[in-house]
């Protein structure tokens, strides 16, 4: 099975889903199903092996290499099982256009998996960034609107930095390759450029501070099974596009290193910091997802301190990145089997509320689980030699203590909300809770399953009970700060900072901007507002009055006769000359 | 070959006797003009098709040379830089026949719109066919005038006062032209497209004329191609009817004009007297305000051809852009994007046309839903406004794509700062409409003007579909043997094997 036919068959699913089959569940089929070719293709395709489509784009290149294997496994997968899960999510002909979009995005995110040169990533980077505007929507409800507006524009700026930086690198490079890319960086006169606008335009997707306040609005406003795929896969993208562009392994870049350490462990700390305030289930998940994109980048930014580190750093990412997806994918599939049993009996929400906590457990890193393995190697990782942030062998552990903190209130708030009866309105359906737990068992094993395509010495530091104790300390002492917070005074004034964090103020700014601008112009709000700010300048009578004057001035016949005088005696005086 | 010179003569000649003949014909005469009309277009295309293969494949080279005045020829010549316009220009040529004939159906005065638009393409293929500069000069002036009966095709005020600002700009800027061709050969004499020598030689002893004569040209040519401060007729001509626009804005005129600077700067400076004369610098800084421009003027439109028309101010100075950028990658993205920006621009502009005249809308605020009622059309409009911003891979990826390596090639960054800057405006002002278009619901009941069996007639809705492919399929098969970059490849390593 080549590679290509892993793209074709959800782009194909889209075509379908919006020509022929029109309704019905028939359609929501085709999620899971057009999900699974990828899957098979994980597990049998040839690893480091790519394929090239001369004729495609500007020559792709498509296969296997650069841990394509388990990338896209995990990838897959939990494309798979949302799939599955939305078949049994949506009520009778309330999904609309979903499916479409469901199967564009997904189509890209396999691609940018999949693509070994640069246009075909950045191709299938866009298709996926694009198309998921249409399931951050998917509600029509008038959040969604708004988060909708947000991604969109963040979303651009990023498609933007990023060409930016691709330009940049293969121009460099003089090959489409990213392999190639990555090691002309190392000693591009651009070098610096392309790192910062790598950085930040990858950042958009992976929601590092300060670029992540679209995040806590779009992740949780979308329909759950897309808020799964968003927060537990697609924003791996960003890593993905990290680990191809940096220029790892070819040389020491020790004040970038350290800059992104910094950068990676004000994100991790910063998201637990707003999701500890928040009371929507998802938009705690989100927050927790940008905190444990904070570590990711952290485990890149220790690669880049010298050329040895990155080799290892490769593989944590990715087992890191496997554990989070799948175990994130589960929490969030899990809201909704929770919100929904309501018809259940006691015992029924008491096997739900430990199957969100065997995930939950994974992220924070409990021993034995995948995520101790991911945790020790992150640890591994970032010992590396030289430029270091001071005190990273305490604050990784408080990471997680804080990571349990924060997963530890949002299984109190669906345990709150499942005996408050959760929503009435619907009920919980087999493809809903088969999927459920295929995902909370992906979190359980995943990384085992994984595995063999590394070295097996990342299980190593696991085997000692000292290795195990350092892993269960950070969250005995996060379970045990849950406990306490039970008698703090005022421990329900929850609600702040507000979803989004940055956000608010950004759009309050904007909006004064706006109203200066047109308090300074007397222009009305533009009926067909995309963003107020934007339109307003556009339209802003000084733009309307300056620039259409002067183009009226210019074609009056008056002012070409004097400028065709002009020009003849300029001619005239230069020929004399 | 022998039959080398006639192939030009009879693409230029088979939409003139097209043409001609038309205006012999009766207005009744509707059936034979139409087929008459397709005919002519489908000949051209096969005429351009074995050319096509016959220069590229084979290596034929096609020229006919009439003997004029003197030392004047009249040169119709085939290189692969006139290949790109020619088959851009008879391909889409086809599509906008097939589009205006359903558009047109059960106007007024068709004789006289299909008899000018015979004449337009002829010119334009004129301008691709040209081998020197006085050739060139003929066919341009022609097409000033031939097209202002198609701007003032519905003869209302604000098209006739269109028109007056057309004929201003372009014969004033037609006057310059003049000039600076009589210039040309009172210095260096009469030469051909390609054979730079004649210029280098007289620049040693008469560098102030020569860089005088290169802005002067490049400013005549300007009005055309819609260089800032000399667009202003653009915006207003887009009164015409949606064939006119499209191909006024993808193919003739606009094109024209920045065929023009190509041929200025590769043809008759050449890029080595260019670069050693430090002539492109300062056209490059105008090309790029031109592009920041026009995108925040379209910023500000309501009206849907408006706004594409600022568009096109930006988009096309990419091409100058690109002209002006040393170096052969800079001149591919030029020269393809000469081709990708017809594709996109005339895509746009038939949906322009198609939403005015199935269900009356002509402004981008009252589009809200109309994604429900004409969902080929959006989607075609989705397509090459995607394009517009760059999003790969549509064509107006491919172009940035090659603009920006170009300039990063030439040592010049501040390229790659505009294009970001311009990829942000063009999204700042096409994705509003296709979220207007597909995601708000619709505010009242849509007009019909138009009943038939599909969301509008086949002959509107079937060229916008052919545009929209196209301008995908450039991009998606961009590194195929018959894209247009391919083409534009091997004309940059024509262009910069030239000693």
């Amino acid at each position: 099975m080549s590679a290509l036919l892993v793209i074709l068959i959800p782009l194909l699913g889209a075509g379908l889903g919006s020509i022929w089959i029109r309704s019905g569940r028939g359609r929501l089929l085709l999620l899971p199903w057009a999900a699974l070719p990828a899957v098979v293709f994980a597990l049998v395709g040839e690893p480091s092996r790519s394929d090239t489509w001369s004729w495609l784009i500007l020559e792709s290149h498509l296969g296997l290499v650069h841990s394509g294997s388990a990338f896209l496994f995990f990838t897959a997968s939990l494309w798979f099982l949302a799939g599955w899960y939305a078949v049994g999510y949506f009520k009778k002909n309330e999904e609309g256009a979903f499916p479409v979009f469901w199967l564009l995005t997904m189509a890209g995110n396999f691609g940018l998996v999949l693509a070994g040169d640069v246009p075909s990533f950045y191709s299938f980077f866009a298709l996926m960034t694009l198309s998921a505007y249409g399931l951050v929507v998917s509600s029509r409800k008038p959040e969604a609107w708004r988060a909708g507006k947000i991604y969109i524009v963040l979303a651009v700026l990023g498609e933007a930095l990023l060409i930016g930086a691709f330009l940049l690198a293969v121009s460099t490079a003089d090959s489409v390759l990213l392999s190639d890319a990555a090691v002309a960086v190392a000693t591009s006169p651009y070098r610096d450029w392309i790192l910062g606008l790598g950085l930040a335009g990858f950042g958009v997707k992976a929601g590092i501070f300060p670029l992540h306040f679209w995040l806590p609005l779009a992740h949780p406003v979308a329909p759950t099974p897309a808020s799964a795929v968003l927060s537990g896969v697609m924003i791996k993208a960003g890593l993905l596009g990290w680990i191809h562009l940096f220029p790892g392994g070819h040389v020491a870049l020790p004040g970038w290193s350290v800059g992104m350490m910094g950068l990676g462990l004000l994100t991790a700390f910063y998201g637990v910091g707003c999701g500890l305030g928040q009371r929507n289930l998802k938009t705690i998940l989100a927050y927790s997802s940008i905190s444990q994109m904070g570590i990711l980048l952290l485990v890149v930014g220790a690669g880049l301190a010298v050329p040895e580190a990155w080799e290892a750093v490769l593989v944590v990412v990715v087992v890191y990145a496997l554990n989070h997806g799948f175990a994130k994918g589960a929490l969030f599939l899990g809201v909704s089997v929770g919100e929904r049993s309501g018809g259940a009996g006691p015992w029924a929400k008491r096997w739900i509320l430990a199957g969100l906590a065997l995930p939950a457990l994974a992220i924070a890193g409990a021993p034995l689980m995948g995520g101790a393995i991911a945790k020790n190697a992150v640890k591994l990782a970032v010992d590396v030699p030289g430029g270091t942030v001071p005190g990273l062998g305490l604050l990784l552990p408080l990471s997680a203590v804080a990571t349990t903190l924060l997963l530890g209130r949002f299984l109190l708030l669906v345990q709150r909300q499942m005996a408050a009866g959760g929503r009435a309105d619907s009920a919980l359906s087999r493809p809903l809770v088969g999927a459920w737990l295929g995902a909370v068992a992906a979190a359980m094993g995943g990384v085992y399953f994984a595995i063999p395509w590394y070295s097996l010495e990342l299980r190593t530091a696991e085997a000692s009970w000292m290795g195990m104790w350092e892993n269960l300390w950070p969250i005995l002492v996060g379970a045990g700060g849950l406990g306490l917070a039970r008698f703090l005074p005022g421990r329900e004034r929850y609600g702040w900072p507000p979803p989004g964090d940055l956000v608010v103020p950004m759009e309050r700014l904007a909006e004064y901007g706006g109203r200066r601008l047109s308090w300074l112009v007397g222009e009305e709000t533009w009926r067909i507002n995309f963003h107020p700010l934007l339109n307003r300048v556009g339209r802003s009578q000084w733009m309307q009055t300056f620039m259409q004057r002067g183009e009226s001035f210019l074609r009056q016949k008056e002012t070409a006769a004097f400028l065709m005088m002009l020009f003849v005696l300029v001619l005239w005086w230069l020929l004399v000359l | 070959m022998s039959d080398s010179g006639l192939l030009p003569v009879l693409v230029v000649a088979s939409s003139l006797a097209a043409g001609v003949v038309i205006f012999l014909l009766k207005e009744e005469q509707q059936r034979l003009r139409t087929v008459l009309n397709l005919a002519a277009a489908t000949v051209k295309l096969a005429l351009v098709g074995v050319m096509f293969y016959g220069a590229v494949f084979r290596g034929f080279t096609y020229e006919a040379r009439y003997q004029m005045l003197r030392d004047f020829d009249f040169v119709l010549r085939v290189d692969l830089m006139s290949l790109l316009f020619l088959t851009l220009s008879s391909v889409l040529w086809f599509l906008t026949t097939i589009y205006a004939i359903g558009y047109l159906k059960g106007s007024a005065n068709r004789k006289r719109f299909f008899g000018f638009f015979s004449l337009c393409v002829t010119a334009s293929v004129g301008i691709a066919l040209a081998g020197n500069l006085i050739t060139f000069f003929i066919f341009y002036e022609f097409l000033t005038l031939v097209t202002y009966p198609l701007v003032v095709h519905r003869g209302t005020k604000a098209a006739l006062e269109a028109g007056r600002t057309y004929l201003l700009y372009t014969l004033t800027g037609g006057m310059a032209l003049f000039a600076g061709v009589v210039w040309v050969h009172v210095l260096a004499g009469p030469f051909d497209f390609g054979v730079t020598g004649a210029m280098e030689a007289v620049a040693v002893e008469h560098g102030v004329q020569v860089t005088v004569l290169f802005f002067l040209l490049i400013l005549a040519l300007g009005v055309k191609a819609a260089l800032v401060p000399l667009h202003g007729w653009l915006p207003v001509a887009m009164v015409a009817p949606a064939p006119v626009s499209a191909l006024l804005h993808a193919v003739a005129v606009v094109k024209a004009g920045a065929f023009g600077i190509l041929r200025v700067v590769y043809d008759v400076f050449g890029v080595g007297l260019s670069a050693a004369m430090e002539l492109l610098q300062p056209m490059a800084v105008l090309a790029a305000v031109t592009i920041l421009y026009g995108s925040m003027r379209a910023l500000g439109q309501d009206d849907l051809k408006r706004r594409l028309a600022y568009s096109t101010v930006s988009q096309v100075s990419y091409i100058v852009l690109g002209a002006m950028i040393l170096g052969p990658v800079a001149t591919i993205g030029s020269l393809v994007h000469l081709v990708h920006q017809g594709l996109m621009k005339i895509t746009l502009f038939f949906c322009a046309g198609n939403l005015a005249e199935t269900v009356g809308l002509h402004k981008v605020s009252d589009m809200a839903g109309v994604g429900r009622r004409m969902p080929w059309t959006m989607a075609a409009f989705t397509v090459a406004a995607l394009g517009m911003i760059g999003v790969p891979p549509t064509a107006g990826f491919v172009s940035k794509w090659y603009l920006g390596l170009g300039g990063l090639e030439a040592g010049q960054p501040w390229v790659v700062a505009v294009l970001l800057v311009s990829t942000l405006f063009n999204a700042a002002y096409f994705l509003p409409v296709i979220y207007i278009a597909w995601f708000r619901k619709p505010e009242r009941e849509f007009e019909t003007h138009r009943v038939a069996r599909f969301e509008t007639s086949w002959t509107l809705l079937g060229p916008t579909l052919v545009t929209a492919g196209l301008a995908l399929g450039v991009g998606l098969f961009a590194n195929s043997i018959f894209s247009p970059l391919e083409l534009a490849r091997a004309s940059a390593e024509q262009v910069y094997s030239i000693p």
